[in-house]
């Protein structure tokens, strides 16, 4: 083997063509510039989970160049028109969503796992003097104009940290990284002007 | 031809000296200036406590003071707003607004409501209905 250029660029080439620069590609044919995030639905044993997971999920979204709206009113403002659970909020129809909200696409969260180290992982933990918890969450994008999917991705983070944290990481990771980049802060500053119309459904 | 005359060995000596030197270095600080930009496009924001005053508000947790949340929110924004290279992000307008709005004061409410509008065009509807249903 007289060197192993050609092989790093075979190994590398194989690994970043395939799903995600398709995954990439395909969110930029939808032009998704806003998005609304739902609060996640909670698959783990923790009830806190969904809540926590859910108030770092707005920076690494924003940071990567989509518009998210304000979590905190979407979640009221549902739960104030006859939402009150989680699994209740996804079922919402994508026209309600287009007609309220306006947003080009829905994030749905899902917390698969969220806890510490339990009795089962102690024996482990004594032996390797760390403690670690997990984080395992799952996101689907959907395009509010045709209902595809644009994204789909999950998340998983074992770390020796605190499960605030872990699940601060998970989202970035997640939204920070895997996801296609949006199209970036509109920068307009300036007197406000007659929005284009975007009431056709 | 040989042995390099005077006028080359000046030539090598002001080479020597000239930006040539510190060529590397100018580079690695143009990338790295470019690197930290490129973390975050042409705009940064400054999230402040934004995130924590969403979980405190969502959670219900026993320490939440909405008032305190208000002034703290309201001062980074501020803030923000009177720096150059920062700007207020998504939401954060609108979060305080609706914060002043459940205090009762639906001026207040407004306007943040008005700014989110402004800086960010893509929550126009949404903002509409909030003001519409706020009446």
């Amino acid at each position: 083997m007289r060197s192993l250029a050609p092989l790093v660029v075979i190994v590398a080439s194989s690994l970043f063509s395939g799903c995600y620069r398709q995954a990439w590609l395909r969110a930029q044919e939808y032009g998704t510039r806003s998005i609304v995030v739902l609060p996640p639905l909670n698959e783990s044993s923790e009830i806190t989970a969904s809540y926590e997971l859910y108030s770092t999920i707005t920076e690494p979204l924003a940071n990567r160049g989509y518009y998210v709206y304000p979590v905190a009113i979407v979640d009221q403002f549902m739960k104030e028109n006859g939402l009150p659970t989680a699994g209740e909020m996804h079922a919402v129809p994508l026209g309600k969503i287009h007609e309220i909200i306006g947003a080009d696409a829905v994030l749905y969260p899902t917390v698969a796992a969220w806890h510490g180290p339990n009795l089962a992982t102690i024996a482990l933990a004594i032996l390797t003097k760390t403690a670690p918890s997990t984080v395992e969450a799952r996101y689907r994008l959907v395009d509010v104009k045709s209902g595809d999917v644009i994204w789909e991705h999950s998340e998983y983070v074992r770390e020796d940290a605190s499960l605030p944290k872990l699940g601060k990481r998970c989202n970035e990771r997640a939204l920070g990284q895997r996801i296609a980049p949006g199209p970036g802060h509109s920068s307009y500053r300036g007197p406000l002007l007659p929005l284009p119309d975007t009431s056709t459904p | 031809m040989s042995r390099p005359g005077t006028m080359e060995l000046e030539a090598l000596a002001a080479r020597r000296s000239g930006p040539g030197r510190l060529g590397p270095y100018l580079a690695l600080g143009a990338l790295a200036a470019l690197v930290s930009g490129c973390m975050s496009g042409t705009y940064s924001y400054y999230w402040g406590s934004y995130q924590d005053s969403v979980r405190g508000m969502c959670t219900k947790d026993k320490g939440y003071d909405a008032g305190r949340e208000l002034e703290r929110l309201a001062r980074e924004i501020q803030r923000t707003e009177a720096s150059q290279w920062r700007l207020v992000p998504p939401g954060k307008y609108m979060h305080v607004g609706y914060l002043h709005y459940l205090a009762g004061d639906r001026e207040a409410a407004k306007s943040y409501f008005l700014k989110e509008k402004e800086w960010h065009p893509e929550s126009a509807r949404f903002v509409d209905g909030m003001l519409e249903r706020m009446k």
